[in-house]
């Protein structure tokens, strides 16, 4: 399932795009896989076809997922998703606004700790 | 033949207004409407009995009818469908206003009630239906004209398998919880849709490929006739069968939507 909410500051592209990355995490949606067609999604949400479109190009520039003729948008395969200097150093990067965010609101080392565990069983018994 | 093309034009101009009477209402909000409509209704009754009784004065013994069966369309779509879309109001299904949105992020074209197998089966029909005209043409028949029906055949099968397409990716928008609910009454209604279209295309299928091989065959004009009008209004009677029994599910969906929406804003509603 994908939620998007109109009156979130967050752009409806990075909505589409970060839940359906977040389904493909949870292995909600398994390599292979078939997206939903563009108009079927942008119906459903009842948002425009270029919106989804720009969100499933964006997948597609992150080898999240691939454009198959005849086949649509499907989940690529995990072979093709090995982690590499660019993608450790951009994952630093966001594992550091989250630490920064979660002092400033006053978070101990152990806090997070038991939180970051949590979530990394989370995602590892689902994937 | 005579009294086969009187009954049949009499038919086709007659069930647009009995499929109206026999149309389920629910409550009317917009009574102004409604009356127009239906004096829209009554002038085009009016203006098709003036027709039958102007033509039967005419030519005396109804032998003129022949054509006026076309009446039909004009009869459902300028009179039958709008009086019936304001007899069920709830026939719209509009995007909930809710700010929050959910969808199912699996594929329905990749989750067709109707098998592939289905498509190759009537494929494999048609082309018997092709080999038995082609293998049975007499000679003094031109084989163009059966040719021509049997490829109305293959035309509609191409077209059913496009307008799956259409069905299957029609709007689904859950409610903001996306309950399970809701989701199975979507998926009643895209089988109902699915198989109902499936049908009618493969009706259409057989009726052209048949009449293909009944003029190949020389089978004589009113066997012809009689299964191509007699069969054709038919199917054309059951896609308006299945069309509006489609818009009342939608319209079912609809008002099940509401209710989950009035729900969860109750329940999302601090005491």
């Amino acid at each position: 399932m994908i939620s998007i909410d109109l009156t979130a500051a967050t752009p409806l592209v990075e909505q589409i795009e970060q839940q359906i990355r977040q389904a493909l995490a949870a292995g909600e949606l398994l390599p292979g896989e078939p997206l939903p067609p563009v108009r079927q999604l942008a119906g459903d949400l009842g948002v425009n076809l270029n919106t989804v479109a720009r969100a499933y190009r964006a997948l597609e520039a992150q080898g999240l997922v691939v454009a198959q003729r005849g086949r649509g948008t499907v989940v690529a395969p995990r072979g093709s998703r090995k982690p590499n200097k660019a993608t450790s150093n951009a994952l630093g990067v966001a594992m550091d606004q989250v630490l920064s965010d979660a002092r400033l609101k006053g978070f101990r080392e152990a806090a997070i700790r038991q939180i970051f565990e949590a979530s990394l069983a989370r995602f590892w018994q689902r994937g | 033949m005579q009294h086969f093309r009187l009954i049949f034009d009499l038919g086709m101009t007659v069930w647009p207004f009995a499929f109206v009477l026999l149309f389920p209402a629910k409550p009317v909000l917009n009574g102004e409407r409604l009356s127009k409509y239906k004096r829209r209704a009554l002038l085009l009754g009016i203006a098709t009995a003036a027709a039958w009784c102007l033509i039967a004065l005419v030519h005396s013994r109804f032998s003129g009818v022949h054509g006026l069966w076309t009446l039909c369309f004009v009869l459902w779509f300028g009179g039958a469908m709008p009086i019936m879309r304001l007899k069920r109001l709830d026939w719209s299904a509009p995007l909930p206003d809710a700010s929050a949105r959910q969808a199912s992020l699996h594929s329905r074209l990749h989750a067709s009630p109707v098998p592939k197998f289905w498509w190759a089966v009537a494929w494999c029909v048609w082309l018997l239906l092709l080999a038995a005209t082609l293998a049975t043409v007499d000679a003094h028949v031109q084989a163009l004209f059966p040719l021509f029906f049997n490829l109305m055949g293959a035309f509609w099968l191409i077209m059913g398998q496009y307008g799956l397409r259409w069905f299957l990716l029609e709007p689904e928008p859950l409610d903001a919880h996306g309950s399970v609910e809701l989701r199975d009454a979507y998926g009643a209604l895209r089988k109902f849709k699915v198989h109902g279209w499936f049908g009618l295309v493969i009706g259409a299928m057989l009726i052209f490929s048949s009449v293909a091989l009944m003029i190949a065959r020389d089978a004589g004009v009113v066997a012809v006739v009689v299964l191509g009008a007699g069969g054709g209004s038919l199917l054309g009677v059951l896609g308006g069968v299945f069309g509006t029994y489609a818009s009342v599910l939608r319209g079912r969906i609809a008002e099940l939507r509401a209710r989950l929406d009035g729900d969860h804003d109750t329940l999302d509603t601090p005491a």
